[in-house]
């Protein structure tokens, strides 16, 4: 079991953040994010735009930003899982609390800060009938570990910058590589479409543009897609794998089964400290509600240095003094 | 024109009318969120990034109504429900040429 003082449920700008400021108070943070990279709806959703609003930044690219509150974290040796949902929460009789994953990791933290942002990205899932029945049986909607496609006969759906990535990395690695688009023009980095089709003009791997993945096929495991062009032909074609990359949307998901005051999928906080109605619960940056809130990264690391010095009076007994770091200096673990 | 009227059909097929004030200097995204439907989400706040303000224009040949760009077309490309009628409704902004839509809102979130 993993073991923290405050475990961080979403790694976006504002999770991170939280890693520092809990850090001058000398709390060792763990962050869960289902996505498999940090940087929230930043990375996810916007990564190459400028920011303007961030203070004493006139101008910053999303990425950037994430990068420099990693950068900035680092002293206080934050640990990571990713590519997991926070699923359960149990409060132990000492007041502490054991947070388990889907994928049952477990964490076990005195206190928890959920910034989980609009909620969990989950997949889109394209509307194919019997879709649920392969899911973990050769359906996916995301690439955890590359590796389990060596020697496979895989399909990639989507457009996007995910699906040209993978449809680059795994073009080595599968057996045979299908990538299958409802388009023909792609939302990806100019590069990256140029490489597909390279890709696919030096016969690597197999591009059908104009085309949809409309039925899946197999005896308990997928065995065969059926790919439908716009024009209505369509053809089976034998796969282990189908990778449905459409992109990611956020929901607010468990978040909903920990008995917090909810309200329109934001959980209610008292100001003075961002904490919940469960004590050593609190919740910070998109995911709160209180009057006057704002949904924006300053007002989410405001509220992460205030639940900080909360947190840490509930972990020692006592409050914290306020240090400048001008005078102190960041003094890492 | 100081308006134009834009029809949202119901769960019964039937169609009602939105009238939206010319000059507001909003995209439908804004005005369908401003009047109270939940599954135009809008997270990207407008920027063609996250298709969350999709919806079906049912009419689209009758109108006046402008192409999408390729920044909107690839974007709508990449949702797994799009239909050739899709468009985002942030990127329709509010002007005559709107008068007479029809659209469909979808019946959940993305
Ligand atoms: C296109 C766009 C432009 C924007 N521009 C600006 C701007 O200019 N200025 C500004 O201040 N703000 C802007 N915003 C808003 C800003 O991005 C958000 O305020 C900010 O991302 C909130 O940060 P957060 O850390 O609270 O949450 P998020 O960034 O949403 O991160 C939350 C994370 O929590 C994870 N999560 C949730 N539930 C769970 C769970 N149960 N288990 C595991 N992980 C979970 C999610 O996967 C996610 O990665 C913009 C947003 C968008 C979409
Ligand atoms: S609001 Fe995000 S695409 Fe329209």
């Amino acid at each position: 079991m993993i073991t923290t003082d405050i475990c961080i449920i979403g790694a976006g700008p504002v999770g991170l953040f939280a890693i520092f400021e809990a850090g001058l108070l000398k709390m060792r943070c763990h962050l869960v994010d289902y996505l498999p990279q940090v940087g929230g709806q930043l990375s996810e959703i916007y990564p190459k735009k400028p920011i303007y609003d961030i203070p004493g930044y006139p101008i910053v690219g999303a990425q950037e930003l994430v990068d420099n509150l990693m950068e900035q974290a680092k002293p206080f040796d934050p640990t990571f899982t990713l590519g997991e949902r926070v699923e359960e929460i149990e409060k132990q009789e000492d007041g502490s609390f054991i947070l388990t994953t889907h994928l049952d990791t477990k964490i076990h933290a005195k206190v928890i800060a959920i910034a989980g942002g609009l909620g969990c990205f989950e997949p889109r899932k394209p509307a194919i009938e019997n879709l649920a029945d392969y899911e973990k049986n050769g359906v996916e909607y995301m690439v955890l570990d590359p590796e389990k496609y060596r020697n496979k006969k895989s399909v990639i759906a989507g457009g996007g910058d995910s699906a040209l990535d993978w449809t680059m990395f795994l073009a080595d690695v599968a057996a045979e590589l299908t990538m299958v688009h409802r388009g023909e023009m792609f939302r990806g980095a100019p590069d990256s479409v140029d490489k597909v089709k390279q890709l696919a003009a030096d016969g690597k791997i197999k591009l059908e543009l104009n085309s949809n993945i409309t039925g899946l096929h197999g005896a308990g495991k997928l065995e065969s897609v059926t790919i439908t062009n716009n024009d209505g032909t369509a053809k089976d074609i034998p796969c282990d794998y189908y990778l449905a990359l459409f992109g990611l949307s956020p929901k607010l998901g468990p978040i909903a089964n920990w008995g917090l005051n909810i309200e329109k999928n934001a959980i209610n906080v008292d100001t003075r400290d961002y904490s919940t109605n469960v004590k050593g619960i609190y919740a910070i940056g998109d995911i709160n509600n209180y009057e006057g809130k704002l949904k924006l990264i300053l007002c989410g690391f405001h509220e992460a240095a205030i639940m900080c010095h909360s947190a840490s009076e509930l972990i020692l007994g006592k409050k914290p003094t306020l240090k400048y770091t001008t005078v102190n200096g960041v003094n890492s673990f | 024109m100081d308006s134009i009227t834009v029809y949202i059909q119901q769960d019964d097929f039937s169609f009602q009318p939105l009238e939206i004030p010319l000059g507001i200097q909003m995209s439908m995204m804004e005005v369908l969120k401003g009047e109270g439907y939940e599954t135009i989400e809008g997270i990207c706040g407008g920027m063609a990034l996250c298709g969350t303000c999709r919806v079906e224009v049912l009419n689209k040949d009758e109108i006046n109504l402008e192409g999408a760009n390729d920044n909107e077309i690839c974007m709508l490309e990449t949702l797994p429900c799009y239909t050739g009628n899709c468009r985002l409704s942030c990127q329709l902004q509010v002007t005559e040429k709107l008068d007479g839509m029809k659209i469909r809102i979808p019946a959940d979130t993305l």
